[in-house]
């Protein structure tokens, strides 16, 4: 696993990678990567709910990619886990995600990685606060209209 | 939201996109993607009421989305502008726009490309020559390495200005073309290359491979001859999209990705 992770991080522009399970916890990282623990879990917590709210929308997304100023997140849907890549804007997108579609592809064919990465495995749902949970949304679509 | 129009710029020019949505009165997002800038332009029943690249917003941002000769478009229909930037006309826009097209071909007999870098001339002009203020600062940028992109972005000016100007700088005899980087200095692909690219598509896709190949390489507004380093990956992933096979297709990127790594 971290051979792919290495392979990913030389691509130009690619300043570190690392995979997450659905709770956002890190499951590996290729170093260095001037991030915390905490701190890249928090990341990947953030995107992995934003694919899940794809998912719940009816509109599933395999892929992230979100461009900030200085910086850029890519994001792969691996299922029980997310790739997520964390590089300069500018960085030559196709060359990555080739790389990230040869290596992933590696990782689904070696038995001993997808044992590791089910040993993983977690729902994505999150226990949401009870505001979301009991509100009642109207039917005919006008929910900001008084 | 899912996209209704997808396309590039070198086939598709902006300007007669934004025509056919407004004649058509449609809402949407028009998103433009290259070398990693982007613009964003909004149209509210064929009515364009918002735009956004970089640093410059309303109707500046459209006129330097229009300069962009190559780049990825796609229109999402329904999606609202957050705000309102732009006070001209979609009519009063797209004919401004029109006029500076028809300057833009004056102007790139001078300066074909805003990669283009000029250094003063030493010669210099045979007359006297007045310069407004804009022209000076203009002037006082250019050092033979900056390009006259560099120089917009310096001065936070729209590319078509900019380009105007030092077409005027030139033409007065003050400035000379130092280099085109982008033709000049850019590293092109080797044919070992194309043939590798050629022979592995061709054992997947057969007798199609090379029409497949040759029409990407024009859409992505470029020649098998001169085809830059900086969009070999881009056009190998185009490709690859062609193979339905899943396995196949990774297994033709693997290959590809190792002989961009070794050329």
């Amino acid at each position: 696993m971290q051979a792919g992770l290495h392979q990913i991080k030389q691509v130009k522009n690619v300043y570190g990678c690392f995979l997450a399970d659905n709770h956002g916890e890190v499951i590996a990282v290729d170093p260095p990567l001037e991030l915390t623990g905490k701190e890249l879990g928090l990341i990947s917590l953030h995107v992995i709910q934003v694919l899940l709210g794809l998912e719940t929308w009816g509109d599933p997304a395999e892929e992230l990619d979100f461009i900030y100023q200085g910086s850029r997140l890519v994001v792969r849907d691996l299922g029980h886990s997310a790739l997520i890549v964390i590089c300069d804007p500018g960085l030559d997108i196709s060359l990555l995600r080739m790389t990230m579609n040869v290596v992933s592809s590696r990782w689904e064919q070696d038995g001993k990685i997808q044992k590791e990465l089910e040993s993983h495995a977690v729902s994505r749902d999150v226990e949401l606060p009870d505001i979301f949970v009991e509100t009642n949304l109207p039917e005919n679509g006008d929910l900001f209209i008084p | 939201m899912a996209e209704v129009l997808k396309g590039n710029l070198s086939q598709l020019p902006l300007l007669d996109i934004l025509k056919v949505l407004s004649s058509s009165r449609r809402s949407g997002r028009l998103e433009l993607e290259h070398d990693g800038k982007t613009g964003e332009v909004y149209l509210q029943d064929g009515n364009l009421v918002h735009a956004v690249t970089g640093s410059q917003m309303g109707e500046a941002a459209v006129y330097s989305l229009m300069a962009w000769v190559e780049g990825d478009l796609r229109f999402f229909p329904e999606a609202d502008a957050p705000e309102e930037s732009i006070s001209l006309t979609t009519e009063q826009m797209l004919l401004e726009a029109g006029r500076r097209a028809e300057q833009w071909e004056d102007i790139k007999k001078v300066v074909p490309t805003t990669d283009m870098v000029f250094s003063l001339s030493p010669s210099g002009s045979t007359s006297t020559v007045s310069l407004k203020p804009r022209e000076w600062q203009v002037l006082a940028q250019v050092d033979g390495k900056r390009s006259v992109l560099d120089i917009a972005e310096i001065l936070e000016m729209d590319e078509f200005d900019t380009a105007k100007m030092v077409y005027s700088l030139v033409t007065a005899g003050l400035l000379q073309e130092e280099a085109r980087t982008n033709v000049a200095q850019q590293e092109l692909m080797g044919e070992s290359f194309f043939e590798r690219l050629q022979s592995e598509f061709t054992e997947i896709m057969g007798p199609l491979a090379p029409v497949i190949i040759e029409d990407e390489i024009s859409m992505l507004g470029e020649t098998r001859k001169n085809f830059p380093r900086r969009k070999a990956a881009e056009l190998v992933e185009r490709i690859s999209l062609e193979i339905q096979n899943e396995e196949q297709r990774t297994r033709f990127q693997g290959t590809m990705l190792n002989e961009l790594n070794a050329s």
